[in-house]
This record gives C-alpha cells, sequence and structure tokens, in this order.
C-alpha cells in the first residue's frame, strides 16, 4: 500500500544492462541472415550462439527456442537480444536489426491447422453412434471463444545475473521452479548453480506461469554473455503481443434428444488454438476436456479434443485454463437446447446436475456433497432470479430491454490428474526460530491472492501463535524447497494442507527457544480412483469447487451495448480461511469472466494481434461494473488445510455463460460466440428486424 | 533547468522537457510510488498529484510541472489522509497485488480533497482512469467511502 | 538538447512561435507524449495565464482559451451543457487534467470526441501570429475548415491556435439538444461513433393534436466515422423549413440520405457495418425525439 513493495522494476543492480530483444516480423519463414547494425561499445547482441546449454525452453516438454535460430513461428517471436547499458540505445539499435526471412505459408487459424500439441477421445456409457442413429431430434451447434489477455497491471520483467559461475534471475513470476528448471537446462548448471527469487510480482492470473522462464533464460543467457546484471520489462505494447494468451476455441456440440427433448447422447469436438508451441497446452487442453460434459450426467457421450498448433502467439494458462471455454459452451448449448424444446433453462438444467456419488466424464466420483441445491436457494434470494426471468420473458418495448442470465460451474481442484503426485511432489518447511517465530518456506507465490496471509493464517492458527510470529518472504530457490508451483488453483489446498500438517507436527515437537524444522511431503488422497492420462480414465481431480453465477443486464437495441445491472456470485470453496480476500477473489475474477464475456476483443489477423494496447484491449474500468452480491456456501473437504478448497480459478469461469444468456433474454437473439461485443448484438437485432 | 516542488521540497531537474515526468519521478528522484503499467496515459499506475489534481505521470512532460507542485504516493505517505486511507484499504480488502494502489491512493486523495462526502458514482468516476484488474473495484471504492466516513476534518 | 519556452501571455508566445517557425506547441501534453514526434523547439502554452480564460465576446459568442484543461472547463458554468457531456465522456480524470479542446481540434483525429459538438456549436479556431514589428493579429476559420484532413490542419509555421470559439446565441435557441458517445466501455473509451445534434421547432399542432410545427434549425455531427467529424449543411437546410409530421413521414427517405455521405471504416476499435448501423439508429432516434413536444 505505501509503495514500499518492491517489484523488478523498483530494485536496481549495480552495472546493470538493459536487454531488448527482437522479434519476428513474419508469421513463420527461415532465417536467412541478420544483418547488425554497428554496435557501439558496450553493446552486444546476444544470439543461440551464446547459449551455453540446450537453446529449448523447458516447460512440459522442450520445444520453444530460448532465441529463435532458424526458423521463427510467430509473428513477435524472439530471435536476438541486443543488451548494453542505456536502454534508449538498446531499443534504438534493436529497431536497426535487419532480419532477411524466407517465408514460409503458415497456419493461420484451428480449421487450417493440421498439426495438434496433443490430442485425447474418451467416451461414457453406451456407443453413441446407434443412439444417434435412432434420436427423434439431433442439435447441432458450434461455439466459439476469443483470445483473453491476462493483464497483469505489472508487465513482465526479469533481471538476470552471473556471479561465480551461478545464474542468478529475479523478477515478477508465479513458479520459481520452473524458472529454475529452465534456467538449469538452458545455461547447462546444475541446481546449485542456479538460483530465482521471485519480486513481489503485480498480477499474473496464469500469464506468469510460464513465460518468465523464457524471459529467465534470455536474461541469463545475455548476464554471462555480457558479464553485466542483464534487465528485461516489457513494454506493455510487447507483453500484449508477444505472452501468451487464453486459447481460443471452437467446440461443437451435437445432442441426440428423445420426443420430449430430453438428451440421449452428447458429442462433444473441442479445438484449441496452441499458438506456435506446445507449452501448456497439452493441460489446458486436458481440462477443457475435462468440463466438456458441464455440471449435467449425461448417459452417454463421446468427447474428442486437440490443441491445434498455429504460426500465431504460443498461448498458455490463464484463470481457468481450458474451462472457461468449455463452460461457456456447455451451459450456453443447454440453454438453448431448453429453448428449442420449449422449456425454462433452469428446469431444463435440474434434470441433469450432478450429486455426490455420480459418476465423472471419466468414471472418476463426485466423491463428495455438490451443493447446486443450497445454491439455487440462496441465489433465488439474493437475486429474484426466476421472477425476473419470468418478467424478462414478456414481450418488451422501447429502447432499452432487460434480461437475466444464470450459469452453473464447478473447477477441479489441483493438478489435472497424476501431475501432484508422479511431477510435482510438493515439499513445505517450517522453520521455528531461536525466538520462537516460525518461518514458511515454500515456493508459492503471492502474486495478489493473499497467499502470504491465508498460509500463515493456517500456521498461525494451528501453532495458536499471533499471526506477527509468522514469516514469510517472497520464494527464493536457494531457501525454500520446492512446493510446486502457484497454478491450478493449488496453492490453498495442497500447499495448505501440507503446511498445516507441518504446524500440527511442530506443535507436537514444540521446544521453546530451540531452532527447529519441520518438512512436509504430498500424499496423494487415498480415496481417488487412480488416473490414467493415457486412457484418459478414473479421478481427474480429488474434488471440485462450485460456482453459480447470475447476471442481469439492460441492452440498448440501438447500440448493441448492454450495462451491467446485478452480478451474483455464489461459491462453494470449502471453507473459506480468510473471507475478506476470498470477496476480493470473487470480485476480481468475476469481472475478469465478464470481460472476457463481452469487451475484451482480441483478434488476430494475418497472423497479427489486432488489439495491442491499453487503448485497444477493453478491460473494464471502475465505471463498467455495479457492486456484486458474493456469498458462500459452506461445505468442508477434509482434504483441505481447515476444509478449504481451490478458490483462485473457480470466481472467473461461470461469468461470461451468465453475461450471454441474459442479453439472449434482453434482445430475443440467440448467440454463439463470445466476446459478446456491441457489433455481434447489434448485428443480431438487425437482422431480426 | 526545471524548477519545482516535489513532496514540498524545491527541486530542479536536468530533464528535457519532453522528457516523461515519470522517468524524472523514478530515475532522477529516485521515488517508487509512481508506476509504469503501459506508457500511454491509459491505466494509472503512474498517477500523481500536480497542484492537486489527478495526472498521469506517463505522459505529462517534464517542461509541465516548471513551477507548479507535484506530489508523489512518496510524500503523500507521510501524511494523516494517507494513514487513514491505508486503514480503510486494509479493512476493505482494497489491495490484492498492489501495483495499481499507489495510483488508486493519488486518484482516491485527489477527489476526496475536492469533495470530502463523495457518494460511491463520484468515486466510480474519481477512479475510471485507474485500472485493477484483480479487485474489481467495488472493494476500492468501498475503502474510499469508508475513508470519507471516518475522516472527519482531514479533507 | 531541445529548446522549451514557457510564455507568460498568448501575445509572447506568439513572438516566441514567430521567431521559431515550425516549434512544437504543447498545452497538456497527452496526445503530444504518446506520438512522440522529437523536435528542436517546444513551447509550452500551459504557462501562460491567458489562454486559460473563457471568455465572453462581444457577439455573445464564448471564447475558450486554448489552454484550458478539460477539467477546468468542467467546473465552468459558462459552458453549454452538451460541451460539459461531452466533455465528461473524455478518457479519464487524469487526462481531463491535462487535455485541451484546442489540442482536440489542433490534433484534428476522426475520432477526436469534441468535434461534433464544436461543429453543431459552429465552432471556429482563432489562430494568431506575430507581425515582424511584434504586434499579434488574429484570423479566424471555421473549425471544419481548418481541419484538412486526418491530424492535417491549416495553420502556418509561425501561427498558434488561442482559442476555440463558440457560437452560444443561436445554440441558446435550440430546444432539442442530443449529445450520445459509443464506445467499447464506459471511460477510457476511444469514440466508435459519436453524435451531436441540436434542432429548434416552433410550436404549433395539427387538427389531431400531433406536433406540426416547422424545423426552424437543424444541426447533426457525427464523429469517428470520417476523416473528421461529420456535417452536412446541405442536409439540414432540407430538412430546415419542413414540418415535424411531414419529416416524421419521410424518415426513412432522410435517414437514406445521410447514409450515402457516411462512410465509416473497419479498425481494431469496430466495424464499418456497426458504425454506419449506430449512425442510422442515433439519427433516427433524434428524428423521432423532434415530435417530443413543443
Amino acid at each position: 500500500m505505501s509503495g514500499k513493495a518492491a517489484y523488478i522494476s523498483d530494485l536496481a543492480f549495480e552495472g546493470e544492462y538493459w536487454g531488448k530483444m527482437v522479434r519476428s516480423t513474419v508469421s513463420y519463414g527461415k532465417i536467412r541472415k541478420v544483418t547488425l547494425p554497428e554496435l557501439p561499445h558496450g553493446y552486444t547482441a546476444v544470439t543461440q550462439d551464446d547459449v551455453p546449454g540446450l537453446n529449448l525452453l523447458k516447460v512440459v516438454t522442450s520445444e520453444q527456442p530460448v532465441f529463435a535460430g532458424d526458423v521463427v513461428r510467430f509473428q513477435g517471436e524472439g530471435i536476438l537480444m541486443i543488451a548494453g547499458p542505456d536502454r534508449k540505445i538498446c531499443e534504438e539499435l534493436a529497431s536497426e536489426v535487419k532480419v532477411d526471412y524466407e517465408e514460409r505459408k503458415p497456419v493461420l487459424a484451428i480449421d487450417e491447422a493440421v498439426e495438434s500439441a496433443a490430442h485425447y477421445s474418451f467416451s461414457g456409457g453406451k456407443p453413441v453412434g446407434e443412439i444417434f442413429a435412432s434420436a427423434d431430434r439431433i442439435v447441432k451447434e458450434t461455439f466459439t471463444t476469443g483470445y483473453q489477455e491476462q493483464a497483469y497491471l505489472e508487465p513482465q520483467g526479469m533481471v538476470g545475473l552471473y556471479e561465480d559461475g551461478r545464474s542468478v534471475v529475479c523478477g515478477s513470476m508465479q513458479c520459481p521452479y520452473y524458472v529454475k528448471n529452465a534456467v538449469m537446462q538452458t545455461m547447462g548448471l546444475d541446481g546449485d548453480h542456479v538460483r530465482i527469487v521471485e519480486t513481489t510480482t503485480g498480477g499474473g492470473f496464469g500469464g506468469k506461469e510460464d513465460y518468465p522462464s523464457l524471459i529467465g533464460c534470455q536474461v541469463a543467457v545475455a548476464a554471462k554473455k555480457t558479464g553485466h546484471p542483464v534487465r528485461m520489462i516489457l513494454g506493455r505494447r510487447e507483453d500484449l503481443l508477444t505472452t501468451p494468451k487464453r486459447h481460443p476455441s471452437k467446440i461443437t456440440y451435437q445432442a441426440a434428444l428423445d420426443r420430449d427433448g430430453n438428451i440421449l447422447a452428447l458429442k462433444a469436438d473441442v479445438r484449441l488454438d496452441a499458438g506456435a508451441y506446445a507449452g501448456l497446452s497439452d493441460v489446458v487442453l486436458q481440462r477443457s476436456l475435462l468440463s466438456a460434459l458441464g455440471a449435467y450426467r449425461i448417459p452417454n457421450f463421446e468427447v474428442y479434443g486437440a490443441a491445434m498448433l498455429t504460426n500465431k502467439v504460443s498461448n498458455g494458462a490463464f484463470r481457468g485454463f481450458g474451462a472457461p471455454q468449455s463452460f461457456f459452451a456447455i451451459e450456453t448449448f443447454m440453454n438453448h437446447l431448453a429453448a428449442i424444446t420449449g422449456q425454462d433453462p433452469l428446469d431444463y438444467k435440474k434434470q441433469y446436475f450432478v450429486q455426490q456419488g455420480d459418476v465423472t466424464s471419466t468414471g472418476g466420483l463426485f466423491h463428495h456433497h455438490v451443493p447446486i441445491p443450497e445454491m439455487l436457494t440462496r441465489a433465488e434470494e439474493l437475486t429474484d432470479y426466476s421472477r425476473k426471468y419470468r418478467d424478462y420473458s414478456r414481450p418488451q418495448t422501447g429502447r432499452f430491454h432487460r434480461g437475466i442470465g444464470m450459469s452453473l460451474v464447478f473447477h477441479g481442484c489441483g493438478f489435472t490428474g497424476a501431475a501432484e503426485q508422479d511431477f510435482i511432489k510438493a515439499k513445505v518447511k517450517l522453520v521455528k526460530n531461536e525466538d520462537d517465530t516460525v518461518r514458511i518456506l515454500v515456493s508459492n507465490t503471492d502474486i495478489g491472492q493473499g497467499l502470504k496471509t491465508t498460509f500463515s493464517k493456517i500456521v498461525a492458527s494451528v501453532l495458536e501463535l499471533p499471526l506477527e510470529r509468522i514469516l514469510i518472504d517472497n520464494p527464493d530457490t536457494d531457501v525454500v524447497p520446492d512446493s510446486g508451483p502457484t497454478v491450478a488453483s493449488r496453492s490453498l489446498m495442497i500447499v495448505g494442507r501440507l503446511l498445516e500438517r507441518a504446524a500440527a507436527k511442530l506443535k507436537k515437537e514444540w521446544k521453546d527457544g530451540a531452532r527447529q524444522e519441520v518438512t512436509e511431503h504430498y500424499r496423494h488422497p487415498d480415496f481417488m480412483i487412480p488416473w490414467d492420462g493415457k486412457t484418459f480414465h478414473g479421478d481427474a481431480y480429488p474434488t471440485y469447487s462450485w460456482a453459480l453465477n447470475v447476471v442481469e443486464v439492460e441492452t440498448d437495441v440501438l447500440t448493441g451495448q448492454s450495462r451491467l445491472l446485478d452480478v451474483c456470485g455464489i461459491f462453494d470453496v470449502g471453507t473459506p480461511i480468510d473471507r475478506t480476500i476470498m470477496i476480493g477473489q470473487a470480485q476480481g475474477g468475476m469481472l475478469q469472466g465478464l470481460g472476457y464475456g463481452s469487451s475484451e476483443n482480441l483478434e488476430d489477423r494475418d497472423g497479427r494481434l489486432m488489439q495491442t494496447s491499453f487503448t485497444d484491449y477493453m478491460i473494464p474500468t471502475a465505471m463498467d461494473t455495479v457492486p456484486f452480491k458474493i456469498d458462500f456456501i459452506d461445505n468442508r473437504y477434509d482434504g483441505g488445510p481447515f476444509g478449504a478448497k481451490g478458490a483462485g480459478e473457480l470466481t472467473l469461469v461461470g461469468a461470461a455463460p451468465a453475461f450471454e444468456a441474459a442479453v439472449e433474454q434482453a434482445t430475443g437473439c440467440r448467440f454463439s460466440d463470445i466476446p459478446l461485443t456491441p457489433e455481434k448484438v447489434l448485428d443480431a437485432l438487425t437482422g431480426k428486424n | 533547468m526545471i524548477t519545482f516542488t516535489l513532496n514540498g521540497e524545491n527541486v530542479s531537474s536536468r530533464a528535457e522537457p519532453m522528457d516523461r515526468l515519470l522517468d524524472v519521478l523514478r530515475g532522477e528522484f529516485g521515488l517508487h510510488g509512481p508506476k509504469e503499467g503501459c506508457g500511454e496515459g491509459e491505466c494509472g499506475a503512474c498517477a500523481c498529484l500536480i497542484d492537486g489534481e489527478l495526472h498521469n505521470s506517463c505522459i505529462t512532460p517534464a517542461g509541465a510541472v516548471q513551477g507548479h507542485s507535484v506530489v508523489t504516493l512518496d510524500g503523500f505517505r507521510q501524511t494523516p489522509q494517507y494513514r487513514l486511507l491505508e486503514e480503510t484499504f486494509a479493512e476493505a480488502g482494497a489491495v490484492q497485488c498492489g501495483f495499481c494502489t499507489p495510483g488508486m491512493t493519488m486518484a482516491a486523495q485527489a477527489i476526496l480533497s475536492k469533495n470530502p462526502h463523495p457518494d460511491k458514482d463520484t468515486i466510480r468516476e474519481a477512479i475510471s482512469g485507474n485500472l485493477c484488474r484483480c479487485t474489481g473495484y467495488n472493494m476500492i471504492i468501498d475503502a474510499i467511502s469508508l475513508a470519507a466516513e471516518r475522516g472527519h476534518g482531514l479533507w | 538538447m531541445v529548446n522549451a519556452y514557457y510564455p507568460k501571455s498568448a501575445d509572447e508566445a506568439l513572438r516566441i512561435r514567430h521567431a521559431h517557425p515550425g516549434a512544437q506547441l504543447v498545452c497538456g501534453g497527452t496526445d503530444a507524449m504518446v506520438r512522440k514526434v522529437p523536435a528542436e523547439d517546444v513551447i509550452l502554452l500551459g504557462s501562460a495565464a491567458d489562454l486559460k480564460d473563457v471568455t465572453r465576446e462581444k457577439d455573445g459568442r464564448l471564447l475558450i482559451g486554448a489552454a484550458a484543461t478539460y477539467a477546468q472547463l468542467l467546473r465552468n458554468p459558462l459552458l453549454p451543457d452538451i460541451l460539459h457531456r461531452c466533455i465528461t465522456g473524455i478518457a479519464s480524470p487524469a487526462v481531463r487534467s491535462a487535455g485541451t479542446i484546442a489540442g482536440n481540434v489542433c490534433n484534428a483525429p476522426p475520432a477526436g470526441d469534441t468535434l461534433p459538438v464544436l461543429y453543431i456549436l459552429d465552432a471556429q479556431a482563432v489562430i494568431g501570429r506575430a507581425a515582424e514589428d511584434g504586434t499579434c493579429v488574429f484570423r479566424r476559420e471555421p473549425v471544419p475548415e481548418f481541419i484538412k484532413g486526418v491530424r492535417k490542419i491549416d495553420l502556418a509555421p509561425d501561427e498558434i491556435v488561442t482559442g476555440i470559439s463558440l457560437d452560444l446565441p443561436s445554440y441558446a435557441d435550440m430546444n432539442h439538444r442530443y449529445y450520445e458517445k459509443v464506445g467499447a466501455r464506459k471511460a477510457e473509451a476511444i469514440s466508435k461513433v459519436s453524435f451531436a445534434a441540436c434542432a429548434r421547432t416552433a410550436s404549433g399542432a395539427g387538427e389531431d393534436g400531433a406536433p406540426a410545427g416547422t424545423i426552424e434549425a437543424f444541426r447533426v455531427s457525427f464523429g469517428s466515422v470520417g476523416v473528421s467529424a461529420l456535417r452536412f449543411p446541405d442536409l439540414e437546410r432540407e430538412i430546415c423549413g419542413m414540418t415535424v409530421r411531414e419529416a416524421a413521414g419521410k424518415r426513412e427517405l432522410l435517414l437514406s440520405r445521410y447514409m450515402e455521405r457516411i462512410h465509416p471504416i473497419s479498425d481494431q476499435r469496430s466495424t464499418a457495418e456497426y458504425r454506419g448501423q449506430v449512425c442510422r439508429n442515433l439519427l433516427g432516434t433524434f428524428l423521432d425525439s423532434l415530435a417530443d413536444f413543443p
């Protein structure tokens, strides 16, 4: 609050240089020649030839070059860096670098793409072919969702240093150990010779899950080559152009219905636009597929999905991670099925809502209570949804029409599948100092979601100590064990739980005035049906968090613009550890989801993103929102600290479909695309007339 | 030389008249309150007060402050008005990642010094040039409203 | 090394510009600082106190000094409401602390927020120049003629726009007034379409009681759908003289006549189809409102 928190831009390193990347201006091509301007003394070009280890970025797999060597695969891909003492001179020199490309034909759309980063199929119930063949009615609809930019207020940036044979990288990031592993691979160094320090990070939302590893490698190489610390902070336009976005999607559903409109079988085809490199796309696709059937018990189904490679920005993590795309599609499809069969959407959906004990789409179980009835009751109390839905269903006249929409979504808590057990293997440490203060050592980062507070509260509560005696700093890999990345809504539920256990252990062994250390390792819940990534079968998640969103709008039929009248979110995140923080997550997440559904239009043309400034990429301002009604259903999860479940992403997932449903009612039009911009709304209204 | 008052002190700057005030404040004077979020006057993270009015320092020419008074968060931090805002921002959960917070704080001071009892719509408009991606804004509006309620005689 | 000048008055500014023709003129700097055009000489007009004045001219016109900021203008009751409404929708509070109407005119961007309102207020640019002997002479040019194209204005290297003059007396007679800006969000939005309109209808009812008065004045201007704001005095002259009922009967024809002249483009902010349809809808709504009273 006081401005004293040190973001990477606020720290100075002696003798530091600035680094400016030269980036590809073509979508796909072979680099024939690079011509550098004359470089004054002190200015260097850092290229693939300077990489001591592997010129490949370690993410899940390693296929993206750190410095594009011979081939560029998207506009904005980093080719080389100009490093030197003065920022302005570096930028001028970088702009004078000439790159000669032999352009190749790029793949610029999902439909044109042939290669995928990953693909899966799975099914359940009886084979759907016969059911479709004999169905009374088949409804097919395709839904599309666009890019979304995380738009964290602090642009991405890091400083790399090379001292005594060690690479040190500090900066804005979510996952210090991801950066460490990447830098180790690119610098050809072992773990003792790489140190990563997170500086106070001004927002991430997934956008700083893997990209910091790329910047980290680039500055690490540059620091070794130049013998100086090298700072690279992206300009906002550069950040918007080149860092990973939410995957655009194209999702097609086919429903086989009986005479009464009941769903006999469902086919889902999910395509994501992965961009140029696989990166995290395999995992995003998995979560998208796991959400494809929504909160519904569908008797017979077939799901296919693929993350297609295209010559555009390489997409990655953004709060929701594949679920917002699927939930938009399935919630809207169910609304449309209800309309087609002449039924009220909520009544229609109620026939299919899952319950505790139901089988999931991958043969796992909803092991725990599913609080949909309680959420519906509470939503009615807060929004008067059913009465308003009926009122707004009557014909409306005049310039301004109203509508109300509801969505019901879940978010699988923690890392998809068996990764927590097989790869992450989280470890936490508590150190009790001689003065009886306790330091929390974890690699999770507080990127605004209040982890420092919630972790401290958990430990303080178990140890029965005042909060001031619990210490926690930004993670430094020299000091903290690897408790896994700050992603997948796992920090509180998984790492918090480890801290809860560690604190309990420390309490038992507590010795006043002594220095003590306690560690805890991840233990896989034994109630889980084992996950098989190849057959896509089992419990993909230990449990689920749930959300019900209601959005009421007023649409101007002359301009297609909609304004929010009322927004409500009811959430089951187990037991909220800190209610104020949780309300903040709900408010922030829902507004991001509303932006995703309405104003955050981000298009690409000829492989280039069109809205690459805060002037043109429209995130909501304070004037675009209204007070939100937020409430929580207590549904304690015994596997989480004090009963808490994953919460960070859930709050974004349901807002866009609720918004779209509201605008559909207000306009009497049907939509299957987000962002639902005024252009699209007015087009539909004009077509209607 | 550009001479002006900075956080209450008379200073002079070697900056060129069309240099960004943001760079002068952060670079020449080492003040880290104002932040660079976009460099185009859209996000408000760089906001400071010039003669009590809110300005985006990233699009303010250094020459424009000649003879005027500039206040950044770094100076405002010493005041009782700031201390109250700090209290209400914490209470209302208005700070998440903190990057927009310095700009929001200056916007709060700008409105409260003009209008000590603003309604929530007025506050909403007062921060309409400060982008926040974390909080959804409502808790920030609540925080400023709470400060106005408690700040008898401060503004 | 950039030379900066801080004139204390309009006359001083003109003499400096005369001595350094082509010197960069900066008021708030909100546009100049984003576009970053390098210059050797810069004249910072904000230091000239008389350039911030808002004064009533002899014939009742309102003269707004070139350096009067949007924030100052919002506090000034001499400005017509329609201009207050327009300014409130510009950017953000911080940008309004610095931006100026003269700056908006001289930058002449196609989506300039103030332009449609200035056009229906028959605004003139007041342009000064210092002669050899140091005396200052002024000329006036209607803003639609002063703006020659996208970011092109009719300003000589030794001239400075010292103010914008509005025809308040004729506007005061208008009994129908309308302003709307359509942007992608409610603040900080470059407009997709903006619409400013005013009209004067005489009272009078037909046998059936419906308004039948004559349209005595009619002005509409569209922003962001052309090289600059658009106003069509010839179409306006056709409408003047019609009764309200006549105009209502010719609604579709009048809309088509306007839409034939408006050719919006598609860009990163919006589409040609949307902009065109919104222009049509807003104009239609304004025409319909003429029947609201008297």
